[in-house]
């Protein structure tokens, strides 16, 4: 269980965060939604430590990682995997090295085990034979699965994605919604998700979190998200149109 | 506002905060190198990159400097009657000052811009960040490797430039100047003394940490997409080619003190 108090942050005058408290339950699929600029991606970033948070605590597990060193929060990321809005696929490195990575960086296991292993992975984002390809002869949607591929091939506690389907074809899309779910069936892990995708969004979510200028607007189940007369709510889901 | 943030937006005060990332930045390699895992494998792929795919242009370098150097001190002291004296200077000034200048600033040109254009495509496409997520230090895996391959290199290749100068050298000596070869390598040999050996290892060493620290400096500090890319790029070969004649005069001013003028 990911548990976040008060957490604020800035960047230069603009703040993005504004004492956020929100808790991402065990074995559930949380999604973060909001519009463009509401800090839902810094949300993920500070969950990583990829970035400072300037101040609120973030418990993971029940232990305290606000503190912790680059060095501590290692441990802590090995027990979470991230897929990057833009794949950030390695690009000098081939399909195959890329979801290989952190298995050579941080298990013993031997090549043949990590073949297998990665191949399982590539089966199960349907992406099979494409091992010896650079990222940059796959399409974005193709990328996208990789990138899946390799957030999941440690089997880690908590998956996050960032925009998973921003960018893709309808069709994609969907195929995307799908693998998140049965990624989360398949391994119980923890899953957050961050979009501003409402299709996605209600295909995937067990929780919507609904951020408005760096706070909660409203937190509840897909059916409850759908049901409420909240102005902000109501906006959001007619996309912007008078309601 | 406050008189920081007035001071801080100055180009003096921009500098300083450069300066200081840069301090913050060198405190991270150090602590990085401090403790493994280290990427053995990583550095000889950079050693490979690095050093033996920038054999040929510094070899060209070195060859074509000697040449010139030859021909144009040569030409000039034939008027004295002082050509047997070609070897000394050639040795001397290949050795001292423009072996390792020259090579340094070849390698800043084809290495150090490749570091931060390198580098620097990772930030700008979260490719540092998902290291990172995957419980990677990029200081231990990227730029630990870099300045380690850099620093192991850059003796050796301006080694390479400084023999191929001296060559160069000969053959200018040689075939155009009727200067004969004993006496051109009795020269070489005389002029050399071991001040001149080690500061012409110290020197590379010292280029080879600027070059790898700005390169990777700039790299890993680089935001704005592919512009940012190409200006950290630029940026990378001008502070390491400014930094590199700086240091050198700095050095050669601390050498003569240390073993006096000859």
């Amino acid at each position: 269980m990911i548990e976040i108090f008060e957490l604020s942050k800035d960047f230069g005058d603009k703040t993005v965060l504004k004492r956020l408290d929100v808790v991402f339950e065990n074995g559930k699929t949380t999604v973060v939604l909001g519009r463009s600029g509401t800090g839902k991606s810094v949300l993920l970033k500070l969950i990583l430590r990829l970035m400072p948070l300037d101040s609120g605590r973030i418990l993971v597990d029940g232990i305290d990682t606000t503190d912790f060193s680059e060095s501590q929060m290692m441990d802590i990321r090995r027990r979470m995997g991230m897929l990057f809005q833009g794949s950030a696929l390695f690009d000098s490195m081939t399909v195959f090295e890329n979801v290989a990575y952190s298995l050579r960086e941080h298990t013993k296991m031997s090549e043949m085990d990590i073949r297998l292993r990665v191949e399982e992975k590539l089966s199960f984002v349907e992406m099979s034979g494409t091992e010896a390809l650079l990222p940059s002869e796959l399409s974005g949607g193709m990328q996208k699965r990789i990138a899946l591929a390799r957030a999941m091939v440690t089997e880690p506690d908590y998956i996050f994605f960032d925009e998973p389907t921003t960018g893709l074809d309808p069709i994609t899309a969907q195929t995307i919604n799908e693998l998140i779910k049965r990624v989360q069936e398949h391994t119980g892990s923890t899953v957050i998700v961050v979009t501003h995708d409402l299709e996605s969004a209600s295909f995937v979510a067990q929780k919507i979190v609904l951020l408005k200028e760096g706070e909660i607007y409203f937190e509840g189940t897909w059916d409850e998200f759908e049901q409420s007369q909240l102005e902000f709510v109501r906006t959001f889901r007619s996309g912007g149109k008078a309601v | 506002m406050k008189i920081y943030d007035i001071l801080i937006e100055t180009k003096a005060g921009e500098f300083l905060t450069h300066l200081y990332k840069y301090a913050m930045f060198l405190g991270t390699v150090i602590k990085a190198a401090a403790r493994g895992p280290y990427y053995f494998n990583e550095v000889l792929e950079q050693l490979y990159q690095i050093g033996y795919r920038s054999l040929s242009i510094v070899s060209l370098t070195g060859i074509f400097t000697g040449m010139v150097m030859a021909f144009q001190t040569g030409m000039e002291m034939s008027r004295f009657g002082a050509k047997s004296y070609i070897g000394t200077v050639v040795a001397l000034s290949l050795v001292r000052e423009l072996g390792p200048v020259l090579t340094a600033l070849v390698v800043a040109g084809r290495v150090g811009a490749g570091i931060t254009a390198e580098l620097g495509s990772m930030k700008v496409t979260d490719q540092i960040d998902a290291m990172r997520a995957m419980a990677t230090d990029p200081y231990k895996k990227l730029v630990l490797t870099r300045i380690v391959a850099l620093l192991i290199m850059m003796p050796l290749l301006v080694a390479v430039a400084d023999v191929l100068g001296i060559l160069g050298g000969l053959l200018i000596a040689t075939a155009n100047l009727n200067v004969g070869y004993e006496l051109y390598k009795t020269t070489v040999l005389e002029a050399l003394l071991m001040d001149d050996l080690v500061s012409g290892l110290i020197k590379p060493v010292v280029f080879a940490g600027l070059i790898g620290t700005i390169g990777c400096f700039l790299g890993m500090s680089t935001t704005g997409g592919t512009k940012g890319v190409g200006s950290s790029t630029t940026l990378s070969v001008v502070l390491s080619s400014i930094s590199i004649f700086v240091f050198n005069f700095v050095m050669t001013k601390i050498f003569f003190l240390i073993s006096g003028p000859l």
